[in-house]
This record gives structure tokens, sequence and C-alpha cells, in this order.
């Protein structure tokens, strides 16, 4: 019956009862490059000033679980982290951008449904 | 399991219904979308709503609803619903994942950001166009961007705007705003806005991403080309009401029909908030609405 994940804003990025956190690592502009060199990694830019940022988090967490094991899941604060972001040209929040072995292969904008997530992902991962 | 009520939507409409239906335990179900706590998660400050002298933030205020209503034993669930099939007696609502039944239902799937519908808008959403100021603002700094609409959140955007970028050009097809006397003067007086009246964008140019906008002067049939590196749009919202289908009668301007602002076109299923609502459109009628809606969704199971 769905995700009662955590929904309380401002602990999106703690941790939380279900544990799905767990699975998204928070990465900096210092700790991104290890992070996303090695498979698949969908990175989650996000604020704490953006509302469908913590909106789209459930969706997240779910996907997390449901992909483990194939893709790993990252995200990294565009406010207390600027070099990345600019260096993959982010101007809207949330960005999501998939890497494979280091490398951006594509990018979803926006607060999506979980399906569109699901797409996203089949492209590019067999299940 | 069937329920006695499902509340399709988690704006402030559905979620003051939740906690009503809560109280008056129908153990409601509220199918909350991907876009829970609707249209105030993309706003900062709210400086309207009673109660709260400074203001609240608002994914804060909707974060408060959505605690203050599972407190009385509202359900959340956070599936996308696509179809309700009803009549009198039955009701579905069908998500991508799951079916639920219930006894009644009430409709407060607000409404979402108007688009344009021109050229390059699509191409370069995400790449310099924004539906959310409040997200997107900081990206800006030192440019150039624009802004367009004639509404109080067109005013509000483009003042909040101006805290980041040099020069904000706000972009409105009519000679006059709609927006309230207190907004407009505050763009009006800020050295960074630049209105231009009677005009109206007819293409997104750019490369990877925004970098200029074709504009066009419908008072002196002039096109030229304005350079920004970013555009925001504020031109209204439209109701949410894909998965109604046929089941429950629209209007002719694609809202869920009503001739009280509660009660829909089927018995059982009850509308409230920005889906229905033409006019006002503010969080706190929204709330209002859907206080109603509870209040005539549980008269209606008792008599049922």
């Amino acid at each position: 019956m769905g995700v009662t994940a955590n929904l309380v804003p401002n602990q999106q990025n703690g941790n939380n009862a279900d544990g799905a956190n767990n699975l998204v690592v928070e990465v900096t502009d210092q700790s991104f490059n290890e992070h996303i060199k090695q498979g698949y990694t969908l990175v989650d830019f996000w604020a704490e000033w953006c509302g469908p940022c913590k909106m789209v988090a459930p969706t997240i967490h779910k996907l997390a679980e449901k992909w483990k094991g194939k893709v790993n899941f990252a995200k990294l604060d565009t406010e207390a982290n600027i070099v990345i972001p600019s260096t993959y040209g982010i101007m809207s929040l949330p960005t999501f951008i998939l890497f494979k072995d280091g490398q951006a292969i594509d990018g979803i904008i926006g607060n999506q449904p979980e399906q569109a997530f699901e797409q996203f992902l089949k492209k590019h991962i067999s299940e | 399991m069937k329920k006695k009520l499902i509340i399709i939507g988690s704006g402030p409409a559905g979620l003051t219904a939740a906690i009503y239906a809560a109280r008056a335990s129908l153990e409601p179900l509220v199918i909350a979308g991907s876009t829970w706590g609707g249209q105030l998660m993309n706003t900062t400050e709210i400086e309207n709503f009673p109660g709260f002298v400074e203001g609240i933030k608002g994914p804060e205020l909707m974060n408060n609803m959505i605690e203050q209503a599972k407190r009385f034993g509202a359900e959340f669930i956070f599936e996308n619903a696509t179809q309700v099939i009803a009549n009198k007696d039955k009701k579905t609502v069908k998500t991508y994942e799951n079916e639920y039944q219930a006894d009644s239902i009430i409709l407060a799937t607000g409404a979402t950001p108007r688009k344009l519908g021109i050229p390059g808008e699509d191409q370069f959403y995400g790449r310099g166009i924004s539906t959310c100021a409040t997200c997107d603002a900081a990206f800006f700094k030192e440019k150039a961007i624009a802004v367009v609409g004639g509404g109080d959140s067109a005013m509000e955007e483009s003042t909040f705007l101006t805290k980041f970028a040099s020069k904000v050009y706000l972009i409105h097809r009519k000679d006059e705003f709609r927006a309230s006397p207190i907004m407009v003067e505050r763009a009006l007086n800020n050295p960074r806005i630049e209105v231009l009246y009677n005009t109206e964008i007819k293409e997104v140019i750019g490369d990877i991403k925004v970098k200029a906008l074709k504009i066009f002067n419908n008072k002196t049939n002039e096109v030229s080309e304005l350079n920004v590196d970013g555009l925001f749009l504020a031109i209204g919202h439209i109701p949410v009401t894909d998965y109604v289908g046929e089941t429950i009668e629209l209007d002719e301007q694609g809202y869920i029909k009503s001739p009280d602002g509660v009660h829909t076109s089927i018995e059982g299923v009850f509308v409230a908030g920005d889906v229905e609502d033409h006019k006002y459109r503010q969080a706190i009628t929204a709330a209002g609405a859907g206080c109603k809606a509870a209040l005539e969704a549980q008269k209606w199971l008792e008599n049922k």
C-alpha cells in the first residue's frame, strides 16, 4: 500500500524509520566522482528550498528499494555544492542525471511520477 | 478493502477534508499523488494564511496539515489516480499500481501550471524555462531573465527573482495587470524589473539552454528578440481532471462541474478546491471547500 515515508520536509535527508534513506547516499563536490565511477548511479540534484524536491523524495525511496543492486542512488545538495551542478549545467530542481561508469548518459527533470522514472531507467538498464 | 471515503489530492482542500473526515471517524484514504502538498510546495512564504503572524513556509504548512490529518487516522498513499469509475452505488479509484473501492469520493486534485504552447517551450523546460521561481532562482544569479504573466504570482515571482537576477523583464500580453494593486506596486517600484506590456512570446530560442525569446508587440506588430537566460512561467493554472474520464461532468473550461462548489454530477462524489474553483483559488478558500466537502460526504454517508 504505497510508501508512508517520512514526510517532514526538513528531515528529507536525515535517516527515516523505513531505512530507505540509507540507499540514497549524500554526495558532495569532493566525493562525487568517487561515487559515480562504477556502475549505474542516479544522482538527485536538490536543495532545501525546493518543494518539488521534497515531493519527489518518497518516489526516489521506492525506486532505490526496487532497483537495489542494479542502480546506486545518490543526492547532491546544490546549495552546499556548486562545482558539480555547474559542471553538468543544472538549471532546474530537481534534476536527476544517470551516470554509467563515471559518464553522464541521460537526465530527467522535475518531480515526475514513479512510472516516468521506471521508464527512464528501463531505457538504459534491464530489470 | 472498501473505504468509506477516498480523497484524491493532498493540497489544502484535500488535507482539510482529510482532517474533518478523520475526526468524524470516516478513516479516509488520501491518494496523495506524486505532487503531494500541491501548489504551496512551490512557494516560499505564505503571508495571508490566517493564524501565522509572521507567515509560514508553504511546504511547512502542508506538512503540518498532513501530520494533523494523520493524527486523527487519515491514511496516505503516494500513488497517482489514473481513473475514477463511479455511480451512486459503486465507486472505484484506479492508480497505476492498485485499485481502491469506496462509498464516497472527494475530488481535490487542484491545478497544474499552464504552459504557453509555443515552439521551444518543451525543449528548454528545465534548461532555462521554469514554473518554480523558488526552486530555480539561484541558478540565475546576475543574469537577465523574463517572467511571463499578469497576475499575483507573476508579480511575486518577478519581485522574488530580483534577489538573484540582475534584470527581470515582466512580459504581459495586455496593457494592464490583473494582479492586486499592492503586488503590482511592489513590482513596478523595483528598479530591476522592466515591464513589457502588450507583448507576446512567440518562440524560445537557444542551443543547449535558453538564449533569447522571440517577442511580438501586439500594438505595434513589431517582432524582436530579447536576450535572456531564463523564462519563468506564471500564466495561471489549469484544473487536473485527466483521471475522471467521462464519469464526472466537467464545465466548458475543464473544471469539475458543480452547482454549489461541493456536489458533482455523481451522488456521493464531492469536489473541493482549485479543480472546481474558477474564481478565488486561494489556499484558505480551498481549505474551506475541503471542509464543506467532508461535511457533505459525512452527511451523505449517514443517510445512504
